[in-house]
């Protein structure tokens, strides 16, 4: 509980509680307002604390792929990405050209579905329910295609050490094709529903400013990175995967507000769909899965392995002495960093305005809390 | 059709007379008692009124919505799903009535109590029908006045709901939602005065009898008009807070602000209300601006239709074009909303007021 | 791939190092990527993680604390980010940061007791959080009875 003082007769201690429509997931957040400009705002995470990098003490490697989704589940694919190539780094073994187009391929789609429904959930909170159907039936078509390739909506468990669980299917590739030449229409319209929205842009605009050096000190990545100006994409600076050979711009913006970073995921959208359709016409034959040793045991050693995520870096920290199971396991969460961000953001702005802040630095709780 | 209504509002009132006569009532008793039957018969109408439009105004929502959000809405109880405001009502009926412990038992009674008989008030003045037909047989000849005296009683209400819940939140939703009201009264009374100006009366049926003679007499046509009209719609979507100004039900941020703490017949009543109060202001919309009762094509009605009709199928396109917002538009902060009254809407008002004058004066109206 | 400079240093003069490394390695535009720390023998080690932002370089600073007396400087006054990374390692390993502006517990309840992610951490089943419910009994209890594969797991 946080002990409660008021700083003047006219502050309150107002809840923003775990259950909040608005809130994401289960955040508590502690406002002080007074009347309704925010004083201060005291993110109290741990709800969703499931140990996570405890029980990755107890388990092989393998074992581990599928609480790797669960980590932010939004982007269950970039996880595993992000898992499957630390210990591949640990183990020194390089997968088949194939496997990293789809990797690649399934990434970027996941991205799409996640910034996706970021949209449908700003759309929610400032006030327009319409945006939110329309983009989760473009969504859908998203999840129908992970659902032909790996038997899994939301959680996959696709990626394995070494390769993946099975090629992409028959016809899946067509299918891609289609979506992708649907979708950037879907995009127009819901930019002008929204995006181009005189009240949206009036709720959006000048809020929860933060400057580049603010960003940086904090911590955070991403598109809320991005839209302070900072030319922060790590497909393009680490250049990992096959990344190097596909051509995308980084979506920079300035202005470090709510609309900016709301500008930048439209725009990473579309970049999104390019970089699929790159790699989908470059996609290689050749097999997908690496023969591996039946027990794993990586040298002991550290490694840390960063990814791209929608919501900014996604790293997973490995530390392995030589057994079969990990030493330790340290997820650095973007949405933690984020989200600590949140008192420098809301003061000084309105109530109405927490609710945008929170849903423009797009968090999931599970990567928060982990 | 009202004639018909009227008669047998007569007859029924004549049969009541007689039948105290008949139990050996003094004469001019039996004829206050009789009065007092008619006016109640007459008070109730509004009760009425708001019951049957809300049972087509829950359905019609929830399709409306549903076929913005290309979805497809109730489908299952009857066909297309039109027997769905009976379940609604029913379950609100059975629900059972929560009040939280620190409450204000009184106040949070009195809440929905009062917001729901503010919205009915106003109907009893609307003319329904050629003639001095509203409910109760006259016409209030300080109509509008009325009007929105009542209306703003639904801020009462709100409070006492709000205040009453003992919830942090029930009461931001509350003082928003006083705070909207009475910012955007000012302009509805500016736009309300141009027309009282245009038709030289302040009694509904005097208004509308200044459209008379089909399309091109009615207010929406006349130029001087158009500015009122928008201030108008705006201030009146404002004040029933329907989105994009329904920050004190913001359900994204308040969970339904002040009407959270809620439940069963209560909560039927806010529900109810706010529906009455959505209907009434399509409906004083149309008496305004689009003729009331009268029919496009001129007077007398080439096509025979009772002028009830026309009036009901105006306000009703009215309210689905309210609805079709509602489903569309993001909503306004705080202070973006109390800036559109009091820095965009009061000086356009006095605007229109000048425009008014000015035609006035030099006789076109 | 990204170049990876580790760096050590001792937690006395870990501001110092810290600070110094920003006129250095750091001296170009750097973001805070991640603090967190990992259990050695008789040591905590506590990594600090920075990344330049125009070119793919990322800076690791390495330190050692003893495990019977784990305290380190704070270095929030540098970079905002620490505030709840720090916060985050002071409940799950029990490393006391000296002069943190907010020293509560971040995920775990407040009274919690112990420090989860050491080796040898012991679950408190006696928290109240934990307390069998006496209303209703556990049907996995009566299904899976202790003595079976896999309990060295729970």
């Amino acid at each position: 509980m946080t002990e409660f003082t008021p700083g003047t007769s006219e502050e309150r201690l107002v809840n923003m509680g775990p259950q909040h429509p608005s809130t994401h997931g289960v955040l508590r957040v502690a406002l002080r307002l007074d009347g309704e400009k925010v004083l201060g705002a005291d993110p109290d995470i741990g709800y969703l604390h499931s140990s996570m990098e405890k029980i990755a003490e107890k388990l092989e490697y393998r074992q581990y792929v599928s609480y790797s989704d669960r980590f932010d589940y939004l982007n269950a694919m970039g996880n595993e990405f992000c898992y499957v190539r630390a210990v591949e780094r640990l183990l020194g073994v390089e997968v088949t050209p194939r496997c990293e187009h789809i990797r690649v391929i399934m990434a970027e789609l996941n991205r799409i579905a996640s910034h996706l429904l970021y949209f449908g959930a700003i759309s929610l909170d400032t006030g327009a329910t319409t945006p939110f159907l329309h983009t989760f039936r473009e969504r859908e078509l998203c999840l129908d295609l992970f659902e032909w390739a790996s038997g899994q909506r939301l959680l996959y468990h696709y990626f394995r050490i070494g390769g993946l669980r099975n090629d992409l299917p028959d016809g899946w590739a067509d299918k891609l094709y289609q979506v992708l030449d649907l979708l950037p229409q879907r995009f127009e319209e819901y930019d002008d529903l929204l995006t181009r929205n005189r009240i949206f842009v009036g709720r959006t605009r000048d809020v929860g400013a933060v400057s580049a050096d603010q960003a940086l000190s904090y911590g955070l990545t991403g598109p809320s990175l991005r839209a302070c100006g900072v030319p922060y994409d790590l497909r393009k600076l680490d250049g990992y995967s096959i990344y190097p050979e596909l051509e995308f711009e980084v979506c920079v913006e300035q202005g470090g507000d709510c609309y900016s970073r709301h500008l930048v995921r439209t725009r990473e959208l579309r970049e999104s769909v390019k970089l699929i359709r790159q790699a989908l016409d470059k996609l290689p034959e050749g097999e997908v899965n690496v023969p591996l040793p039946r027990k794993l045991k990586p040298e002991p050693g550290e490694v840390y392995e960063r990814v791209e995520s929608p919501r900014g870096e996604v790293a997973c920290y490995l530390v392995s002495d030589g057994s079969e199971k990990p030493w330790r396991m340290h997820w650095r969460g973007p949405s933690f960093y984020n989200l600590s961000a949140l008192d420098l953001m809301c003061t000084g702005h309105w109530m109405a305005d927490v609710v945008a802040i929170i849903a423009s630095t797009d968090i999931v709780l599970a990567d928060v809390d982990r | 059709m009202i004639n018909f209504l009227q008669n047998t509002g007569a007859a029924l009132k004549d049969w009541f007379i007689a039948l105290l006569n008949g139990w050996g009532v003094p004469d001019e008793w039996s004829r206050l008692i009789g009065d007092i039957f008619a006016w109640a018969i007459g008070a109730a109408w509004g009760i009425i009124v708001i019951m049957l439009a809300a049972l087509v105004f829950i359905y019609l929502e929830r399709k409306v919505a549903g076929y913005i959000q290309s979805r497809l809405g109730p489908t299952r109880c009857g066909p297309a799903g039109i027997f769905q405001s009976f379940p609604d009502a029913l379950k609100l009926l059975l629900k059972e009535d929560i009040v939280p412990e620190d409450a204000d038992k009184l106040l949070h009674l009195l809440g929905p109590i009062a917001f729901f008989i503010a919205g009915t008030l106003a109907f009893i003045v609307i003319p329904w029908d050629q003639g001095k037909t509203t409910a109760l047989g006259v016409d209030l000849n300080i109509g509008v006045l009325f009007v929105t005296g009542v209306g703003s009683l639904t801020m009462a209400g709100i409070i006492m709901g709000g205040w009453g819940s003992n919830n942090k939140w029930s009461l931001l939703g509350a003082i928003r939602g006083a705070a909207q009201m009475i910012s955007y009264e000012v302009p509805m009374l500016l736009a309300l005065l141009c027309i009282v100006m245009q038709a030289q009366t302040m009694s509904l049926t005097g208004i509308v009898e200044n459209q008379h003679g089909g399309l091109f007499s009615w207010n929406v046509i006349r130029p001087w008009l158009w500015l009122p009209m928008v201030l108008y719609a705006i201030s009146a979507v404002a004040e029933v807070n329907r989105t994009p100004f329904d920050l004190p039900e913001a359900e994204s941020e308040l969970v339904s602000g002040y009407h959270t703490e809620y439940s069963g017949m209560k909560f039927a009543l806010f529900f109810l209300g706010e529906y009455g109060n959505t209907y009434l202001v399509a409906i004083i919309f149309t008496v305004l601006f689009l003729g009331g009762w009268q029919s496009p094509f001129g007077n007398p009605d080439p096509l025979h239709l009772p002028g009830v009709l026309w009036l009901l199928g105006k306000s009703f396109a009215i309210v689905l074009v309210m609805m079709w917002i509602r489903w569309t538009l993001p909503r306004l902060r705080v202070d973006q909303l109390m800036g559109l009254a009091w820095k965009l809407l009061i000086p356009a008002g006095f605007l229109s007021l000048a425009v008014m004058t000015a035609v006035i004066l030099l006789g076109w109206a | 791939m990204p170049e990876e400079i580790r760096l050590e240093t001792t937690p006395e003069e870990l501001p110092e190092f810290i600070q110094a490394l920003r006129e250095k390695e750091l001296a170009e535009q750097h973001g805070f990527c991640d603090a967190t720390a990992v259990e050695r023998e008789d040591t905590l080690e506590i990594v600090y993680r920075f990344s330049l932002i125009a070119r793919p370089v990322q800076v690791s600073v390495h330190t050692q604390v003893p495990k019977a007396k784990p305290v380190v400087p704070t270095l929030t006054h540098l970079y905002k980010g620490l505030l709840w990374a720090e916060r985050e390692m002071a409940e799950m390993f029990g490393i006391t940061f000296t002069d943190h502006p907010d020293p509560r517990h971040l995920l775990l309840p407040d009274d919690w007791q112990g420090y989860p992610l050491r080796k040898d951490y012991v679950y408190p089943l006696d928290h109240p959080y934990l307390a069998p419910d006496p209303l209703h009994e556990d049907p996995m209890k009566a299904l899976c009875p202790p003595g079976q594969v896999g309990d060295e797991n729970q």
